[in-house]
């Protein structure tokens, strides 16, 4: 019906050419691009870190507890460290395990999704079931589950959180297999012989990719938000002094009430939203476009 | 058109607001209906005939839009009335019955709730009252007032569709707004609620708006047949007449297409062409790039709708010479 | 209702292959992936002899499918082993912690989804507009609200600032806990007829149990709303306002009916977030639930602790799609039993 605007992001294109046709920017393409905006602040930051930190996060450069100000643009820790900094290198560890984790839970949730979807049978039902009773527990659980009993480092986290999102990857694929199956042009394609090979990867794989950019958009949201959960509860994969938003958040949040020192608190827990904020900003605008139920007919 | 019409509509346009802009529906449409008449609509889907019973009882989509136009019933504009006179107006005066009666009725509630509900909004009285009149419509209508015990899904399609008729005319409306009422049901069942259809007219004197694509059965139920195209009116005339002397490219095209002596064919195919896309319609007459009989005036203005003998109209520069042959 | 019944029995049948799966699943996870807990709690810092000691004693020595055998055996005499920190059963234990999540996930429960249905309905049907847009930034924000954060502003504001509402725990420290029935204070309170407990146990559970609610309703605001502009597209609803049905009964009868329908089969599997955010929301607000227990636990390395936990949740789950389903069935005639 109205495939042609899809992800052409007219919002943009509206501002720089005056060609085309003036209609007001839809709330999906601000949410994309507001999300897309954020996503790529938050990554520069960390990634411009050693240049754009005014102090070294892991070292005393001032009096303890300090408020903000302009020395200290987010005040002070108990061991006098410049918050600011803090939060410029702490995005570094959530931002990389959120989208490293994601990847690998594509890249083994899609292929058994597609297999399973299109070849069905006793091989789909166990995966199925397997993959249901692992979406279905508290992922920040079984999370929880595996940092502690097989130890928190970064590698052991980032798998962690990559087994909490292959599930989702498998439904959604598999969901989207099972109908795209019935398409007069994939029946077409079997009934000429087209090898499976063939069919999966040209005729199934490229209609599924819509849905798997929302779930890989939201998931990282998720994942971060895990990760942060982690190192909150005590199983975060840093080792102190090493800045770590979620780290810093659950050692100073008990002192942020009791003593008033909010922006310990406030800063760290800002910037975890912020980042997880644009992912879904992203995913959701992406899904408000693509999800055919809701697009009006 | 006269005095004594139930429901007249003038000039009436219906936009819809899309992604890719403003679609207009139905275009400068004008159409009257006399109590106890039965007025087929006739279009190829898209063409604008069910928003057309919307715009009547003002229940559009909400980027639906009345732009121009009025409404009249028994001397009331329904364009000027408040969304609660509106509500008394609906299933009161005029009701509408929809396509698929397999979605038509709530799933989750039973068919004498559904019924009470309908009464209860509209007269003051006790359920059980509500429950009696329910149940003494069905069975005025042959259905057994068991049925009032049953959800949606445990009924026939044809059987799904009585009820849904039922429901519409529980209150007594003057007019019903049929949109192909008999979609999806078997021919039998098809014939039997046209049946159905024609005993409200004569027991209880309502008048129907018979939206369909089929001409068949628009001749069957009908007393007037107007053909919509791509949102305007193109002809308009008795059904003996319209089918003895189609005098639109269009009608001609649809007549051509029903095959001889079955009349439940859903086939409209043999016209060449697709209907028009309506967020940018063709200039001049709608009709001519599909039209065989299209001359170069047709493609730069547009034909008003002329009455070329009594009581029938037609809009087309070149009304009566034979297309399709 | 004969065949209801009938159904029910069933589906508590099907429970079981499923608690099952579910056990199996985390018995593979926590064993045979590589890594073993004992060197992963103390880091290898204990002498070599003292982690065999320690191996052996937990089973941990033995081959796995011993080991898997054992679990089961002990699990289905419902018993989860002794706490390493405490020597106590940890059944016990989990026992006098599980209702105060309970509690807290039940009243976060009912804000979120009145928040949620309520909210996404408003936005469904208005579909476009302003309010439209604000619920759904609403949404959007609520779902990257982090526990703690919000949890820590809550009781900043609240707590320190307004000085009106307490900020952890269940019952003030001048307040006995009332007679245990549930081990819900609120229940029991009003039960025993112990107003003053009762007063007390709302006031503490109204900062978590929103923390919890708000952060959760995002979610129901979006399935609602999804789900009945879906819902609000079919005919039977344009039928009923041709039938001069008042907007508001469509809306807030028949749509919200049919919308929940599919919201209540997707709950089963929400409830896991459900889960997680009062683990997080226990800790934040020094809770003495499940969540408390467990962080507790993951500090003391208290291995059997932390699995006996899992184990809970994972009934846990189990139960509420057993819930989840029987409701399913009872509003919804189109099921056949």
């Amino acid at each position: 019906m109205n495939s042609g605007k899809k992800l052409s992001l007219h919002g943009m294109l509206q501002a720089i050419s005056r060609v085309k046709i003036r209609r007001p920017i839809t709330e999906e393409e601000w949410f994309i691009t507001i999300g897309g905006s954020i996503i790529f602040l938050i990554f520069m930051m960390a990634l411009l870190a050693p240049f754009i930190s005014p102090y070294d996060p892991t070292i005393k450069t001032g009096a303890s507890y300090q408020p903000p100000s302009w020395e200290h643009l987010m005040g002070t820790d108990k061991f006098g460290r410049d918050m600011f900094s803090r939060i410029i290198w702490g995005g570094r560890i959530p931002l990389v395990i959120g989208l490293v984790a994601t990847i690998f839970s594509f890249a083994i949730g899609v292929p058994l999704g597609l297999l399973s979807g299109y070849f069905g049978g006793n091989f789909d039902r166990i995966l199925s079931l397997v993959m249901d009773s692992i979406y279905s527990f508290p992922g920040l659980v079984l999370a929880i589950a595996l940092a502690a009993l097989l130890g928190s480092s970064v590698v052991n986290i980032t798998v962690a959180i990559a087994v909490i999102y292959v599930p989702t990857f498998f439904r959604v694929v598999r969901g989207q297999v099972l109908s795209i199956k019935e398409e007069l042009y994939v029946t077409a394609a079997i009934s000429i012989g087209a090898k499976r090979r063939t069919i999966i990867a040209r005729y199934i794989f490229p209609n599924t990719i819509p849905s798997i950019a929302i779930v890989f958009s939201l998931s990282i949201a998720d994942a971060i938000l895990t990760e942060a959960g982690l190192s909150f509860l005590g199983l975060g994969p840093v080792v102190p002094p090493v800045p770590d938003w979620a780290y810093d958040l659950q050692k100073w949040y008990g002192l942020a009430v009791s003593q008033g020192y909010w922006w310990l608190a406030f800063w760290p827990g800002f910037f975890i939203m912020l980042t997880v904020l644009g992912y879904s900003l992203f995913g959701e605008g992406l899904n408000e476009i693509l999800n055919p139920m809701l697009r009006e007919v | 058109m006269t005095n004594q019409e139930l429901l007249s509509i003038k000039n009436l346009s219906v936009v819809y607001n899309t992604t890719r802009g403003r679609l207009i529906a139905i275009d400068n449409f004008s159409l009257g209906l006399s109590e106890g008449e039965i007025i087929s609509v006739v279009g190829e889907s898209g063409s604008g005939k069910s928003t057309l019973g919307y715009a009547i009882l003002r229940i559009l989509p909400p980027n639906g839009k009345i732009v121009n136009g009025e409404i009249h019933f028994n001397g009331i504009n329904i364009i000027q009335l408040s969304e609660k006179e509106l509500r008394e107006l609906r299933g009161k005066k005029i009701s509408m019955i929809f396509q698929d009666p397999m979605t038509s009725l709530d799933p989750l509630m039973r068919i004498g709730d559904q019924i009470v509900e309908t009464i209860l909004e509209h007269e003051k009285m006790d359920k059980e009252e509500a429950w009696n009149i329910g149940a003494n419509l069905l069975e005025s209508l042959r259905i057994d007032s068991e049925r009032m015990y049953d959800f949606p899904h445990q009924l026939s399609g044809g059987m799904r569709q009585r009820i849904v008729i039922a429901l519409a005319i529980v209150l007594n409306p003057k007019v019903v707004i049929a949109d192909e009422p008999t979609t999806g049901l078997d021919v039998i069942v098809q014939y039997q609620i046209l049946d159905l259809l024609k005993r409200l007219r004569d027991e209880r004197k309502i008048s129907i708006i018979f939206i369909t694509h089929d001409l068949g059965l628009a001749y069957d139920i009908s007393d007037r047949i107007a053909v919509m195209y791509a949102g305007k009116l193109v002809e308009l005339a008795e059904k003996n007449k319209l089918f003895d002397r189609p005098l639109h490219p269009y009608t001609q095209g649809l007549l051509k297409s029903i095959p001889e002596l079955s009349i439940d064919s859903k086939n409209l195919v043999s016209i060449p062409g697709y209907p028009p896309d309506m967020v940018t319609p063709p200039r001049g007459c709608r009709f001519h790039p599909r039209c065989p009989i299209a001359m170069s005036l047709c493609r730069q203005k547009e034909p008003k709708l002329i009455e070329v003998e009594k009581n029938h109209y037609v809009r087309c520069f070149r009304s009566g010479e034979v297309a399709f042959k | 209702m004969g065949s209801l019944k009938k159904y029910i029995v069933l589906r508590i049948l099907t429970a079981i292959p499923m608690f099952f799966i579910l056990i199996t699943v985390i018995f593979f996870f926590l064993r045979i992936l590589p890594g073993d807990p004992i060197s992963a709690m103390y880091g290898g810092k204990l002498p070599a002899e003292y982690e065999a000691y320690l191996r052996h004693k937990l089973g941990l020595d033995l081959p796995y499918h011993i080991q898997y055998i054992n679990y089961l055996r002990s699990l289905f005499m419902g018993d989860l082993g002794t706490s390493i920190y405490t020597k106590r059963p940890i059944s016990r234990e989990i026992m006098e912690n599980l209702p105060a999540t309970l509690e807290l996930t039940i009243y976060g429960l009912a804000i979120a989804l009145f928040v949620g249905i309520t909210l996404g309905s408003s936005a469904a049907h208005r579909r476009g507009s302003k309010i439209d847009r604000l619920i759904r930034v609403y949404s959007v924000l609520t779902y990257a609200l982090f526990i703690p954060w919000f949890g820590t502003l809550l009781q900043f504001i609240f707590g320190v600032y307004l000085h009106i509402l307490p900020i952890g725990n269940r019952l003030d420290p001048t307040v006995d806990a009332p007679i245990r029935i549930t081990g819900l204070y609120t229940i029991d309170a009003l039960l025993t007829g112990n107003f003053l407990a009762f007063f007390s146990a709302l006031r503490h559970l109204i900062l978590p149990s929103l923390v919890l609610g708000i952060v959760l309703s995002g979610i129901f605001v979006r399935m609602t709303r999804e789900n009945m502009i879906v819902i609000l597209r079919k005919d039977f609803i344009s039928f009923a306002k041709a039938r001069g049905i008042s907007n508001d009964k469509i809306i807030w009868k028949h749509a919200l009916k049919n919308t929940l329908i599919p919201i209540i089969t997707i709950f089963g599997l929400q409830f896991a977030l459900l889960l997680a955010g009062a683990i997080l929301t226990e800790t934040t607000f020094s809770w003495p639930g499940l969540g408390s227990y467990l962080k507790l636990r993951i500090e003391y390395r208290d291995y059997p602790a932390i699995q006996g936990v899992i184990v809970v949740y994972a009934i846990l789950v189990i139960i509420v799609s057993l819930i989840v389903d029987m409701i399913y069935a009872m509003i919804d005639p189109r099921i056949r039993y």
